[in-house]
């Protein structure tokens, strides 16, 4: 089964592959750089002196502000979830904040202060924050009463039921909410980096005025690479520190 | 290979914070030579701690903000904050004339008419920009109803060129060194040449705020900055070797970085004989904007309320001038 | 001598009286069911009892203790759908209640396993709830009741959501592995036949407000056969049990 779904993704990835490539051919690599030409392009973007600096700068600078709005997220969205008062105050918040995209708060957050680490961690953690806390909150709202009865009924304190139950039942979602705030955190950051020409997003500005596409599709990729990479790693994560949940969805 | 005397120097060397556009091209790489390496030359000065902002007017709310020292900010932005009451003053060009040019494709479109006939559509960077007022004061010139004419926000020119190549857009504003490299892939050919339509369109400026420069040490920055800007145009302008070294190093495209001489000399020669793109910033004064002012007027740019007098500002350019004698 | 009493119990939800002044007796070792329409009010006692729910009035004791408005000591609950915690392994879910209660890890899971063997679970150790069938969810649910060595059983319609095949296997195990532990039973179903076959002594209850109708003395001795549902008694007595209900939805 494990063979057949590797198969499947592979078949699922080749034929992307050759319809990108006859798109490709058939508008020309001003617009639409085919993936051979892309992949030739590749070995000179990944030799670049500025690539490497520029994509670990990127990632580590991105770590900051997305583990602190995991970290704050996550217990702000269990106590939205299982506390009328927090989520009456919180909720009118996050709705608000999570409809403001990223790239309406650079120029403001850029004046306010400036370019450097604080901007980008600020940026990602507020493009972040709000789709944790929500995803928790939902999670922590939809955990079993049923459950917690049980708990109850075996005479399980408020902290034995926070641990025994609304934890562990939360687990999966935490690691989707990582998942999506991940992919958030990424966004948020190319946005911003491209915004001040910093890091890969100024890369990306730069690949972006040649005529070619293919160097700015090259970056494209290895940013999609990265953002599959790290989004597989937290679900094998999740495979194992939860194989409950693994092995009924068959992830 | 510092001296123990200009190390020393180095260290309390002044490190000005200068906003610019997020891609250098052809046209912008002499002031960016001379902010990313001819300013730490003059002592007392480090080289400048560059600003890359891909939105536009941003580059001069930033100034105006405190967040930067000192804007190459673009002019139509400059003087709308200064019509709304920013205290900015303009002391220095980032380049003398534009280089832009409005491309088409020769096949499908002759002129800027056939675009109105038919209802055409223009890609330009942003709305209200100078390359937008660039384009209006060009169909102005000849007669033609801007209404007729669709005009969409496509960013860089690299976007530009390629809604271009793709048949979306009928006409884009372009860098010269861009012209001639698209011409490589159909029948791309100039529509418009605005400096010759204008005689002179300069689009980027220098600027900074007067609060800003209250301060003597600031003054002195200004100056730097523009001496260091005046010895890289008048380089540019006498030694096409520097400027293709210059090139190799501070354009943002890659293409243009690795250009050869095929392409770069013709744009060289372009930028510095007919465009008269550097220099000494001769048309920095009142009289050469105003020449400009009722375009950005008809365009709704701005209102034209603005005494340029006390906007623009030439004492620093005067002594930048008089220190290199 | 165990024994439990239920005195004077009365339940309200908004504007509807769901139990009014109900009591109760059960002796050591006698297995009582409560019988009634569905939606009557003998879950809401159980829960009451159980100290899921407050009461408005009335008392429980057990074994000489109040335990009106308390969860846990001495009463060991089996929910209706089994209701394992999906993020235990079987075994951990039987040793749950032990590790509230602060047993250690080696202790409980040897007690947990004895259950586990005694519902017919060997080698069922580690499997996800997911994995099991209904059948073996509601063993796992009774061995977790059994576990803690209540003095009192409560069981809410634990049957309910089984195929007929398997209730008839479930309820022979139950009465086996009862009567190599006994204890007080109560035992809500909507089934004559099951409340027949399984108990000492039948509650009978109107439709809401809950009261007793009928107290039915079983006649039958232990061990039983599934050939005394064809007993000229037996279908008797399910007779006017069934009469006695239609007699009371239809006034």
């Amino acid at each position: 089964m494990q063979l057949g779904r590797l198969t499947t993704n592979i078949l699922g990835i080749v034929l992307v592959l050759i319809l990108w490539q006859a798109v490709g051919m058939h508008l020309g690599d001003a617009l639409v750089a085919t993936p051979v030409q892309v992949a030739k392009a590749l070995p000179e973007t990944l030799t670049d002196p500025e690539f490497w600096p520029a994509l670990g700068l990127m990632i580590g600078q991105m770590m900051i502000g997305y583990l602190l709005a995991l970290a704050v997220g996550i217990p702000l969205g269990i106590a939205m979830g299982r506390s009328r008062p927090v989520f009456t105050v919180v909720k009118p918040w996050a709705s608000m904040f999570i409809v403001v995209s990223a790239a309406a708060l650079v120029p403001l957050l850029i004046i306010l202060m400036g370019r450097g680490l604080l901007f980008r961690t600020c940026i990602v953690f507020v493009a972040t924050l709000w789709y944790v806390v929500v995803s928790i909150t939902e999670a922590a709202r939809a955990v079993s009463p049923r459950l917690l009865d049980v708990a109850k009924s075996f005479s399980a304190s408020d902290f034995q039921r926070f641990r025994f139950v609304i934890l562990p039942a939360l687990y999966p979602y935490l690691l989707i909410a990582a998942r999506i705030g991940l992919i958030h955190a990424l966004r948020a950051m190319v946005t911003a980096e491209m915004f001040i020409g910093a890091g890969f997003g100024g890369l990306l500005n730069n690949a972006g005025l040649d005529l070619s596409t293919a160097p700015l599709f090259g970056l494209i990729v290895v940013l999609m690479l990265v953002s599959a990479g790290a989004t597989e790693l937290l679900r094998r994560v999740a495979g194992r520190a939860a194989p409950w949940y693994a092995s009924r969805t068959g992830g | 290979m510092l001296g123990a005397g200009s190390r020393a120097m180095a260290a309390d060397a002044r490190v000005l914070k200068i906003n610019t556009l997020a891609s250098a091209s052809a046209v912008n790489v002499p002031l960016q030579s001379a902010l990313r390496s001819g300013l730490g030359e003059i002592a007392g000065f480090a080289p400048a701690e560059m600003r890359p902002t891909a939105k536009i007017p941003q580059i001069a709310q930033e100034v105006i903000a405190g967040a930067a020292d000192m804007g190459d900010a673009d002019i139509a932005s400059t003087l709308a904050a200064a019509e709304a009451g920013a205290d900015l003053k303009i002391i220095g060009l980032s380049y003398n004339n534009t280089d832009q040019v409005i491309v088409s494709n020769a096949d499908k479109t002759k002129s800027l008419a056939d675009i109105a006939d038919r209802g055409g559509t223009i890609a330009v960077n942003s709305i209200g920009d100078f390359m937008y007022v660039m384009v209006l004061g060009a169909l102005a010139k000849q007669g033609i109803d801007p209404q007729k004419v669709n005009f969409i926000e496509m960013g860089s020119s690299g976007d530009r060129a390629r809604a271009l190549l793709a048949g979306r857009v009928d006409a884009v504003p372009m860098h010269i060194e861009q012209a001639e490299q698209i011409k490589a892939r159909g029948n791309y050919q100039v529509l418009v040449t605005p400096w010759k339509e204008y005689d002179d369109w300069f689009s980027a400026v220098i600027m900074a705020t007067s609060g800003w420069l209250k301060a003597d040490e600031n003054k002195k920055a200004a100056v730097a900055v523009l001496k260091a800007s005046l010895t890289a145009f008048r380089k540019t302008d006498s030694d096409y070797a520097w400027y293709k070294t210059q090139v190799g190093k501070y354009a943002s495209s890659k293409d243009l970085k690795a250009a050869d001489d095929t392409l770069l000399k013709p744009v060289w020669q372009q930028l510095t004989g007919e465009i008269k793109a550097f220099s000494d910033m001769e048309q920095l004064n009142p009289d050469a904007f105003a020449k400009i002012m009722p375009v950005y007027k008809q365009a709704g740019a701005l209102k034209g309320t603005l005494d340029l007098g006390k906007v623009i500002d030439r004492t620093y350019l005067e002594q930048a001038l008089k220190e290199l004698a | 001598m165990a024994h439990l009493s239920v005195t004077g119990i009365s339940k309200t939800f908004g504007t509807v009286p769901v139990l009014v002044d109900q009591s109760l007796e059960v002796e050591q070792g006698e297995f009582v069911a409560l019988l009634g329409p569905s939606g009557c009010g003998k879950s809401t006692l159980l829960q009451i009892i159980n100290g899921l729910i407050p009461a408005d009035s009335g008392r429980v004791v057990l074994d000489g203790e109040d335990i009106t408005g308390r969860t846990g000591s001495g009463r060991g609950m089996v929910f209706q759908g089994a209701d394992l915690f999906p993020w235990r392994t079987a075994i951990e879910n039987i040793a749950f209640g032990l590790q509230v209660k602060g047993v250690g890890k080696a202790e409980r899971l040897e007690r947990a396993r004895h259950y586990l063997e005694l519902v017919g679970l060997r080698g069922f150790e580690n499997a996800w709830p997911h994995q099991l069938s209904g059948g073996m969810q509601q063993r796992v649910g009774i061995a977790r009741a059994f576990c803690i060595q209540p003095s009192l059983l409560l069981m809410d319609e634990p049957f309910g959501a089984l195929d007929v095949q398997t209730r008839d296997i479930l309820q022979d195990e139950l009465v086996r592995i009862w009567e190599a532990e006994p204890k007080m039973v109560l035992f809500v179903t909507h089934g004559i036949e099951e409340a027949l076959y399984l108990a000492d002594r039948i509650l009978v209850f109107s439709k809401r407000p809950a009261r007793v109708l009928s107290e039915i003395k079983v006649p039958f001795a232990r061990p039983r056969h599934d050939d005394m549902k064809l007993d000229p008694e037996f279908l008797r007595l399910r007779r006017e049990i069934s009469e006695l209900l239609r007699h009371d939805l239809e006034a």
